[in-house]
């Protein structure tokens, strides 16, 4: 069982600003962590250095301790690396990779890679140029999940797949998690799909961790207020403190606030504000809060700009 | 798996996806080898640009395969899998090496052919060049990652490497046109790097890898340099026994020869591989005239292959004209290349005796392969009675022999009279030591000779044909230490069987 920690990393494109700042996560062993970020938020560059592919200008990455720097965790074979821009060997057939890359690997099992062929259904003698994009996320799987590392990072798996084959990948992937404790780090944009997986979630918006934490805490700890009442009231509690997202539509407010900093509580709530006609607390899902999380960021940096 | 094991993994993997360019790269290297020696001996010319297609076969493969593990992507296919940038390079450069290996092997099949006739394989060799734009390539890419002000320093560091040593250490003035060639060849390489660079970085690599990556660069860059160097001859102004007969062709003002004048031949003179790379250094107007102080004679342009190094040299048709008027059969089978200097009497040891030595270098077919043998001419008039002089006219190379055509000539007329051809020596001669090697069968027609001598030697001459028929390589390759002495021809008959029979015959005063 591997526990994967992220320390203050941080990484600088050349001629462009910060990717990653100051970024620190961490995924207990045996966690599945969702990665969730908008298009250029940083996730896959922060996982191609949990991967050791790019060196953090600072901070590190650790696995169980020891720095993924340089791809050493790569190269011993306790990470394996799944991304939709990986571009496996074209003119191979299945079989031929596995041939290739079987004796590369040091746990690689033959019987797990057969199982997975047959689960996903591929044909290990059609090139891979052949297969369907699916087929092709599924092929890269199978060869990361058959190499059985300590540490699986997918990047993107389910990009343009329809949702039978996510529905598939998905459940191979669960299978080899709860078989042999893997602990893997995903980030994907199909929200709702993989809500149901994972342990562990972490939300980074321009190279920033916004939120990050088990599953259960993270429910715990943001949660949607829906008030509808008259407009003195209203302004009243959306001017309360600076809630992570506000949405006003006439009568009706809903603000989605950090449990953290404001305990919220349905009964508090309605002594606070007794005149509101109702108020209402409820949990979050996942793309909820997502989509909250980032919308609120960049009002943060509207206003930082206008400010 | 080995550091040494993933490597040859790697190695067996590009070699599996590129079976196809290799079979095919194996089939050219083939069709050179038997261009080279002759199988058939007439080739089509359409035959003519194999060696370059061969190499850009090789370069192809090699493009093919080091591409295949893209090293500008971060998340490169190889990168996620467990295995070191510095295996990735290795088995590159290994498969890299392993191309030049079979174009080194074929080389040398085709050189072991040419015993005594060390023609370098790096200098005049159009393969190299591009393979090492492509090694180049890749150490440049291992050390150049964004930094094109690095690679500006490389471009100008190696130009002018190679301009000095091209231009400054070793250049003889008739190479010009060589230096000149390999320099654009060297830009060109460059330039091709400086692009690949560009496309194709190399990133993940440890200082061992670039290190290496970089050494294996430099030593590609600089083979074709110190190639040019060690081919004999490639540097030598002056001419030197030691020195393959090719240095010959670069050195010799042809032009200048003043013993020479009358009749003009245009021949050209070139260096390349035998693989059929060709480069030609200069197309010379030989003054061609028949008087006794100097006869120089075109005969079958055979040496001229050889000392180019390579692909057929076939006269041109101007040049066919031109034999003809002067007597000569173009067609001579299987002599395709030569220029035959006599010796001019005033000049044994100047520049004609330099030229006729070279002329005299004969090629004589085995069974085993192609022999050398020089016989300098200047001391064939030596040996030869005083008052007479010795010209070889012509050769003619067959399967199992060599005739040599010579023309005996009186020189004054104050001379004993030579009742029969027995009267020579023909012996081979080292006066250093004072040993004398070999004399047998000098196969001349009586009736010829009878008809063409009724009063001896005493009128215009006489020419005879020498047979020397096919010794076993270590015989003949025991004259090349005996060039520069005092030596005739020495033949070795059939039925004499294998090797020489070493008694002294003749000795010269």
């Amino acid at each position: 069982m591997t526990r994967v920690v992220v320390e203050g990393v941080s990484y600088r494109y050349d001629g462009r600003g910060d990717a990653l700042h100051d970024v620190s996560i961490e995924a207990p062993s045996g966690a599945i962590l969702g990665l969730l970020g908008a298009n250029g938020a940083g996730k896959t560059t922060l996982l191609q250095c949990c991967a050791g592919l790019r060196e953090p200008m600072r901070g590190r990455v650790l696995v169980d301790g020891v720095s993924s720097a340089r791809r050493a965790l790569i190269v011993s074979g306790d990470v394996g690396y799944v991304a939709e821009s990986v571009r496996l060997p074209s003119d191979m057939t299945l079989a031929h990779l596995e041939w290739w890359i079987a004796p590369l690997h040091r746990r690689w099992d033959a019987a797990l890679a057969t199982s997975l062929r047959e689960r996903f259904g591929l044909d290990a003698s059609r090139k891979l140029t052949t297969l369907s994009r699916g087929e092709y996320m599924k092929a890269a799987l199978l060869c990361a999940l058959a190499a059985q590392p300590r540490v699986l990072i997918m990047d993107e798996p389910f990009a343009g797949i329809d949702v039978v084959t996510k529905d598939e990948i998905l459940r191979g992937l669960l299978a080899t998690a709860g078989t042999s404790g893997t602990t893997m780090l995903l980030a994907s944009h199909d929200i709702a799909e993989i809500e149901s997986v994972l342990s562990h979630v972490a939300i980074i918006t321009v190279g920033r961790v916004r939120v990050s934490g088990s599953m259960e805490s993270v429910r715990e700890r943001y949660r949607q207020v829906t008030m509808v009442g008259g407009d003195a009231l209203l302004d009243a509690f959306a001017g309360e403190q600076r809630w992570l997202e506000v949405e006003r539509a006439g009568r009706m407010l809903r603000i989605v606030a950090d449990g953290e900093r404001t305990p919220l509580d349905a009964g508090m709530l309605q002594r606070r504000f007794a005149g509101a006609d109702s108020i209402t607390v409820e949990d979050l899902s996942l793309r909820e809060l997502f989509s909250s999380v980032v919308r609120g960021t960049r009002a943060d940096s509207i206003r930082a700009e206008a400010a | 798996m080995t550091w040494t094991r993933q490597v040859i993994h790697v190695f067996g993997r590009d070699l599996r996806r590129t079976w196809l360019l290799l079979w095919l790269y194996g089939e050219l290297l083939c069709l050179c080898m038997a261009r080279a020696l002759e199988w058939p001996p007439a080739m089509h010319p359409a035959f003519a640009p194999v060696g370059w297609i061969t190499a850009g076969f090789a370069v192809l493969a090699t493009v093919r395969v080091v591409l295949a593990d893209d090293t500008t992507r971060a998340d490169a296919f190889w990168a996620v899998q467990p295995l070191q940038a510095s295996v990735v390079a290795a088995s590159k450069l290994m498969y890299v090496l392993s191309l030049l290996a079979a174009y080194g092997a074929a080389m040398l099949v085709i050189r072991s052919a040419w015993a005594l006739d060390p023609v370098s394989w790096g200098g005049a060799d159009g393969l190299y060049p591009l393979l090492t734009l492509v090694m180049l390539g890749m150490a440049l890419a291992t050390l150049t990652v964004g930094t094109m002000t690095r690679v500006g320093a490389l471009v100008a560091g190696t130009l002018g490497l190679a301009i000095v040593i091209r231009f400054v250490v070793d250049i003889p003035p008739q190479s010009m046109t060589a230096s000149v060639w390999w320099t654009a060849v060297t830009v060109l390489a460059i330039g091709c790097a400086a692009f690949v660079v560009r496309r194709y970085r190399m990133r993940e690599t440890t200082v061992l890898t670039r290190g290496a990556a970089l050494g294996t660069g430099v030593v590609a860059m600089l083979f074709p340099i110190f190639g040019v160097r060690s081919m004999p001859g490639a540097t030598a102004v002056e001419y030197d026994p030691a020195h393959s007969l090719d240095s010959i062709a670069l050195t010799l003002p042809l032009t200048t020869r003043p013993a020479c004048t009358g009749g003009q031949l245009e021949v050209p003179i070139a260096v390349g591989a035998p693989l059929g790379w060709r480069v030609e250094l200069m197309r010379p107007t030989l003054d061609v005239t028949r008087h006794d102080g100097g006869v120089v004679s075109l005969s079958a342009p055979r040496w001229m292959q050889l000392a180019g190094g390579g692909g057929p040299l076939l006269p041109t048709d101007r040049d066919r004209d031109r034999m003809r008027v002067l007597g000569i059969d173009p067609d001579i089978p299987l002599l395709r290349t030569g220029i035959v200097f006599p010796v001019p009497a005033a000049d044994t040891d100047g520049l004609c005796g330099r030229i006729a030595r070279v002329a005299m270098r004969m090629w004589v077919k085995t069974g085993t392969g192609v022999e050398v043998m020089r016989v300098p001419l200047r001391t064939l008039s030596k040996v030869a009675v005083p008052g007479y002089r010795a010209q070889i006219v012509s050769q003619m190379l067959l399967d199992s022999s060599v005739t040599i055509r010579v023309r005996l000539s009186r020189v004054t007329d104050d001379v004993t009279p030579l009742p029969s051809l027995g009267n020579f020596s023909f012996a081979l001669l080292n006066t250093s030591r004072g040993e004398v090697v070999g004399l047998r069968d000098v196969r001349v027609d009586d009736a010829t000779w009878t008809s063409a001598l009724p009063g001896g030697l005493r009128h215009s001459g006489i020419t005879f044909d020498l047979e020397l028929y096919d010794g076993r390589s270590a015989r003949i390759g025991g004259l090349d230490s005996w060039r520069d002495r005092s030596v005739l021809l020495v033949t070795a008959p059939k039925e004499a069987g294998r090797g020489w029979r070493s008694s002294p015959v003749a000795t010269v005063p």
